[in-house]
């Protein structure tokens, strides 16, 4: 497995899994050529961010890997700022913004991106949308074999529908093998009901919609073992086991 | 090197509702007789369009469902309405926990959220009504169809744009080839909405009249309302059976189709495959064909390459408008009925055919046994899924 994570807490999962230090950078997105990155939306770049990142660290050929994206509510800044237009003069939108609006928008993007023809899921489950990418990424795997990159990543929802500050932007990915090499990070099973642990996260990411998958990328990053809540510890909620490999 | 083939499933029961009619047999009946649902309609008060509006007015969920109240999930507990007796079936037969929900959406409750945003202009509020969790988030949806369901298994949205229910009987049958359930009610649901009116307006996409999918003068597509749900088993025994899925990504633009059908054809080669079919034994083909210039160009020199030129091939976009995140599920049940009725519908208003378009588009019904119907569905983002259905293997 390879990690990769971007929010504006950090760029980068640290080595040892600690909160890493607060930043504004913009991400670099290198995956996305300048003339892709112009036209993507924030949550398309952070999550192509996320993606490079680790593919690069697990050896994923982004080529001929399937992305399966996730999040809770997509890209909202595109679907509010074509509600603004509709009231201001034709009231039509530009056509970039209404591409930018549906849900698969980095799924898409990606693939233009890496030229990978491989389908790329994109799906939505509110709270539970990190453990049903997993348990989506865990068919394909069964159908397919391979690898598959698991990217969940979700913007602040703009005003007046949503509350720009409840929590920052933020993505983050797994890169997933059938048949993991020796630099594997560790082994995950498929999403099961049942409680688990909740790692620590930043205050900040706590009401963030991929919290569970935040949990689960610090979780794997401090080598934990044992079975981790992809919700809020619920007993009946799901929850997945981790395997360090080393 | 070449994968063997997938197990099929078989679709045990489906229900589908739309501009056609609010009921299953309503749309089949208005189907077999060439019967258009399009009409002039206002669904965007500025601007007058033809368009597919659901018929009727549409009930408001029950009681214990009203949190996610929206023309969505009115428009989708109705169409449901028909199957919960085979969803409860499936629930006794394998337990709440082994049914799963795998459901398409291109919009979600955004069309509340539409009104919303215009009242906020006006009075600086948004109206109490409106919650961004229960009502405007795909999820509302999925709650909502998984409370009227009493299904407890694995439950997500697909939203790949205008493939997204088709990817979702993809999805929803991995599930089962998986073993994480023994049955997946599979779905769409999507209604008119501004994000889609004015969207496709900005792309210049949107007919005059109403859709004429592969005809020489067509102008573009009519946009709709509609769902449809499916419900797939491990076991038992239905009108079709679901023989495989193909899926690829275009990894060309986000909203023009690949010049050459690349990632049409690759999801079509990948279905056949992945049920073990060879092309020779394709009956009909219900066309994403939306109407566009371009897309039913392109999608028909791809039929062309894969299955030939003498395969029937149908849009039904003409009859229900373009679902969107609807369109894959509705398509399917129309594949379903073609085999169940030895029925291909006319690919209404493609006459005369665009001469540059050279495969056998149907241009009336035919009556003839159909043992295996291909169902395209394209999107956004490259986003292509190709169902095979077909007679119990």
């Amino acid at each position: 497995m390879g990690v990769g994570l971007w929010t504006p807490q950090g760029p980068r999962l640290t080595a040892a899994g600690a909160p890493p230090a607060p930043t504004d950078a913009v991400p670099a997105s290198a995956l996305l050529p300048p003339a892709l990155r112009r036209r993507a939306g924030l949550l398309s770049r952070i999550v192509a961010e996320a993606v490079g990142q680790a593919a690069s660290e697990g050896g994923a050929d982004l080529r001929h890997t399937p992305i399966v994206y996730g999040s809770a509510y997509g890209e909202t800044s595109a679907a509010v700022e074509m509600m603004g237009a509709f009231g201001e003069g034709e009231g039509l939108p530009s056509p970039i913004t209404f591409h930018n609006s549906v849900h698969n928008a980095p799924a898409g993007y990606l693939s233009i991106a890496t030229g990978c023809h491989a389908f790329s899921p994109s799906i939505a489950a509110g709270p539970e949308t990190t453990a049903m990418a997993l348990i989506e990424a865990a068919c394909l795997l069964h159908h397919r074999g391979g690898d598959v990159i698991v990217a969940l990543g979700d913007e602040p929802v703009p005003r007046p529908l949503g509350d720009t500050d409840a929590y920052p932007p933020g993505a983050v990915a797994f890169h997933l093998r059938v048949a993991p090499g020796r630099g594997a990070r560790c082994r995950i099973g498929v999403p099961r009901r049942g409680p688990g642990q909740l790692p620590d996260l930043p205050s900040e990411l706590a009401p963030h919609p991929c919290a569970p998958a935040f949990r689960l990328a610090w979780a794997v990053a401090r080598t934990v073992r044992g079975t981790i809540s992809l919700g809020t510890g619920e007993a009946d909620g799901w929850s997945v086991s981790l395997e360090p490999a080393r | 090197m070449a994968r063997a083939p997938a197990p099929p499933f078989p679709v045990t029961a489906y229900s589908v509702g739309n501009a056609m009619g609010a009921t299953t047999g309503e749309v089949i009946r208005a189907l077999e007789s060439g019967r258009s649902g399009l009409r002039t309609s206002r669904a965007d008060p500025d601007i007058e369009m033809v368009a597919g509006e659901f018929p009727g007015e549409l009930p408001p969920p029950p009681a214990s469902l009203r949190a996610y109240d929206t023309r969505l999930v009115r428009l989708a507990l109705s169409v449901l309405e028909e199957l919960v007796p085979a969803i409860e079936g499936a629930v006794a037969r394998y337990g709440a926990g082994r049914v799963a929900v795998v459901l398409g959406t291109s919009t979600g409750g955004i069309r509340e959220s539409e009104e919303a945003y215009a009242r906020w202009r006006v009075e600086g509020r948004l109206p109490e009504s409106f919650s961004l969790v229960l009502r405007h988030s795909f999820n509302g949806l999925l709650r909502a169809v998984r409370g009227r369901s009493g299904a407890g298994g694995p439950g997500y949205v697909v939203a790949t744009a205008c493939s997204s229910s088709a990817e979702a009987l993809a999805a929803g049958r991995r599930l089962l080839l998986a073993g994480l359930a023994d049955a997946v009610l599979c779905g769409g649901a999507d209604t008119l909405c501004l994000t889609t009116l004015r969207g496709f307006r900005s792309l210049e996409a949107i007919s005059r009249s109403a859709c004429r999918p592969f005809a020489a003068g067509r102008d573009g597509l009519s946009l709709g309302e509609g769902a449809a749900f499916l419900l797939l088993e491990r076991t038992g025994e239905g009108p079709a059976w679901l023989l495989g899925a193909g899926e690829s990504s275009d990894a060309h633009h986000m909203s023009h189709p690949h010049p050459e059908g690349l990632g049409a054809k690759a999801a079509m080669r990948d279905a056949l495959e992945d049920a073990g079919i060879a092309s020779c034994d394709v009956d009909c083909v219900n066309a994403h064909g939306t109407g566009t210039q371009a897309n039913d160009r392109i999608e028909a020199a791809a039929i062309g390459d894969v299955l030939g030129d003498r395969v029937p091939v149908a849009s039904t976009k003409a009859y229900t408008g373009h679902l969107l995140g609807a369109a894959g599920a509705t398509e399917a049940v129309f594949s379903i009925a073609a085999i169940e009725r030895g029925f291909i519908p006319e690919s209404l208003g493609a006459s005369p055919v665009d001469p540059e378009i050279r495969i056998a588009i149907a241009r009336e019904p035919l009556r003839r046994p159909v043992r295996r119907a291909l169902s395209n569905s394209f999107a956004f983002g490259g986003a292509n899924v190709s169902l095979l259905f077909g007679v119990r293997p």
